[in-house]
């Protein structure tokens, strides 16, 4: 469950233990909500043929063909500078490209 | 005298009292309060520096939809930042099959959060990136909701920097249902042939918000 105390104390609902059981209503039906979306997802990629893996590096999920063998992550966490036709220097985002495993 | 905002009372049909918030103006008439604040809405952003690294992409950025979440995307901006100046014409597309990746890797922008800090911090939309490679076959087109053309240039001039925003803050938002239910955002080869300018990057936000209707 998310950070209760953390919701309870940004909504100053401390002394209303009317709210806080709302809070934790909420907080539930969100999770379940995420649960439930997420085995829908998962169930939607394989009939699509898809598979997908978590970067061991930056955490990122990716989701490719299941005969992809050899994926790479595709988040942005990398750095790249380049020089441009006027000399200055910018820095643009790289792909994280760690190898992934389905 | 400035706006002043009170309560006004009003009774429902059973004859209880509610509030209403009302403005009085300085010539004394009294207008509702409009709130354009959503209290209890679950809202969402995704932002991205999106480095297009293939040469002439058709899908850029797929949003799947949710299971048990309707949303509805209340803003998507597009924007472009170059080494080269260039322009790549864009669409906003409905997809109602996955295609097929082939050597196309998906990302979820791992960055997308809660707007409000109010309860759990994960949507259950899915925004990706599409990287290393173009979709073998793209999803199937179900609609070409929208069209635009983005500007790629170091140089801040305003006419080449200026955003496209299919939707922006608007209550007509595109509404996605279901996990096979798709929107796209497709440059070059699938919008008209533009190649990415040289060292083309995208700054891509997306707000949406997430209910159970």
């Amino acid at each position: 469950m998310a950070d209760l105390a953390h919701l309870i104390k940004i909504h100053k609902v401390e002394n209303d233990p009317a709210r806080q059981g709302m809070l934790v209503k909420l907080i539930a039906e969100d999770e379940k909500a995420q649960a439930d979306n997420r085995k829908a997802l998962l169930a939607q990629r394989a009939a699509d043929g898809h598979a997908s893996a978590i970067c061991p590096k930056c955490g990122a999920e990716s989701v490719f063909d299941a005969s992809n063998k050899a994926p790479k992550c595709g988040a942005m966490t990398g750095i790249t500078a380049v020089k441009v036709k006027d000399g200055s220097e910018h820095n643009i985002p790289s792909p994280c490209g760690t190898p992934l495993k389905a | 005298m400035a706006v002043t905002t009170t309560d006004a009372t009003l009774k429902d049909g059973n004859n209880a009292t509610l509030l209403q918030a009302v403005h009085t103006n300085p010539a004394g008439d009294v207008v509702p309060a409009f709130s354009s604040d959503a209290p209890g809405v679950a809202c969402y952003s995704v932002s991205i520096l999106f480095t297009l690294g293939v040469a002439t992409p058709t899908e850029v950025v797929v949003m799947q939809g949710s299971a048990t979440k309707t949303i509805r995307l209340r803003k998507i901006s597009v924007q472009g930042w170059s080494t080269t100046a260039g322009v790549m014409k864009w669409k906003l597309s409905r997809r109602t099959a996955a295609g097929t990746l082939g050597s196309a890797v998906l990302t979820a922008i791992p960055t997308q959060g809660k707007n409000d800090s109010g309860t759990v911090a994960s949507p259950t939309m899915t925004v990706s990136t599409v990287g290393t490679a173009n979709y073998t076959t793209v999803g199937t087109l179900g609609s070409i909701n929208d069209s635009g053309v983005v500007g790629f240039n170091l140089a801040a001039q305003i006419n080449n920097t200026l955003p496209w925003t299919p939707t922006a803050n608007t209550p007509e938002a595109f509404v996605l249902r279901g996990t096979s239910d798709w929107l796209t955002l497709d440059g070059g080869a699938d919008a008209g042939g533009d190649a990415v300018p040289a060292g083309g990057v995208a700054l891509i936000t997306i707000h949406w918000v997430e209910d159970a209707s």
